[in-house]
């Protein structure tokens, strides 16, 4: 296992999740998920996100395959990036687009916690239809804001 | 049909540090970064600051490979605008840096974390493009 097994928890937050992918000419780019599956059996997951948002992303990925995805708890701003290989892509089922409604959901309820609109992030990120984006983890980095940040993950087995 | 690009005037409202900014880098062999940064300060037209607190994955790529891209968001109507950033120099005195450390002083106390929020350097950028996504 690469993730360490404590953050099948963690991830089960309604966690800011977004990816990154870069093509060959180092342009990154940056987009937002809907919510993310873990799978700790296999080491990878699955991101849901507005294919309104994908675009760079999937011509990125056609180039090269490495991929990134931060999880982010905003009132701590713990956070941990996920690097690894991406592996396909499909349409979201029912049930995942039904689960990314309600993470947005709680995910809304704690930025509204801070004074923001709910409604308005909705309007930003909600844009169906929704892809599902798989890629397995090679590495995993603390992202927690402290001095030393940044520092890989191992696990003992990884 | 590929959306105007737009000035960075146009979207000053996102320039606030009101709402967190997504940015992402790429290492020079490829490898993505993607995190949450406090402050993008408007410097003038064409540049931007970002806040360096730590040096971090971000600070390294911007290193090796100058470019950028920011996701803001407008608190006022949230939309959501792409920025394109090329690095080019970082600061540690001046009046930018002042600007932003106070800024950032600011954004710490209200969030207690003056501990986390400490400026190391002002990162200048040229920007690029803008686009509203």
């Amino acid at each position: 296992m690469v993730v360490p097994a404590w953050h099948v928890d963690f991830l089960k937050q309604p966690l800011s999740f977004w990816i990154a992918t870069t093509n060959l000419e180092n342009i990154p780019e940056p987009a937002k998920c809907t919510g993310v599956s873990f799978d700790p059996a296999t080491d990878t997951f699955t991101c849901f996100v507005p294919s309104k948002f994908t675009k760079k992303t999937f011509k990125d990925l056609e180039e090269n395959a490495t991929m990134a995805l931060v999880g982010v708890e905003l009132h701590t701003y713990e956070g941990y990036q996920y690097k690894g290989q991406y592996i396909s892509q499909r349409e979201c089922t029912r049930e995942e687009i039904e689960y990314q409604h309600k993470y947005m959901k709680e995910f809304t309820d704690i930025l509204q916690s801070f004074g923001y609109s709910a409604a308005g992030y909705l309007k930003a990120y909600i844009h169906p239809p929704f892809v599902a984006l798989t890629f397995k983890v090679t590495q995993v980095f603390d992202q927690s804001p402290k001095v030393g940040t940044g520092g890989e993950i191992k696990t003992e087995k990884s | 049909m590929s959306r105007p690009e737009m000035k960075l005037e146009e979207i000053m409202p996102a320039l606030q540090g009101v709402i967190p900014s997504i940015v992402a880098t790429s290492s020079l062999d490829h490898i993505p970064n993607v995190t949450y940064i406090s402050q993008i300060y408007y410097v003038d037209n064409n540049h931007v600051a970002l806040s360096y607190q730590f040096f971090n994955k971000t600070i390294k790529n911007v290193r090796e490979n100058p470019m950028l891209v920011a996701i803001l968001t407008c608190p006022v109507h949230y939309s959501l605008y792409k920025v394109t950033l090329r690095y080019k120099e970082s600061q540690t005195s001046g009046e930018i840096f002042d600007n932003m450390s106070m800024q950032l002083d600011a954004l710490a106390i209200i969030q207690k974390k003056e501990h986390i929020f400490k400026l190391r350097a002002a990162d200048i950028y040229e920007v690029i493009s803008i686009v509203e996504v």
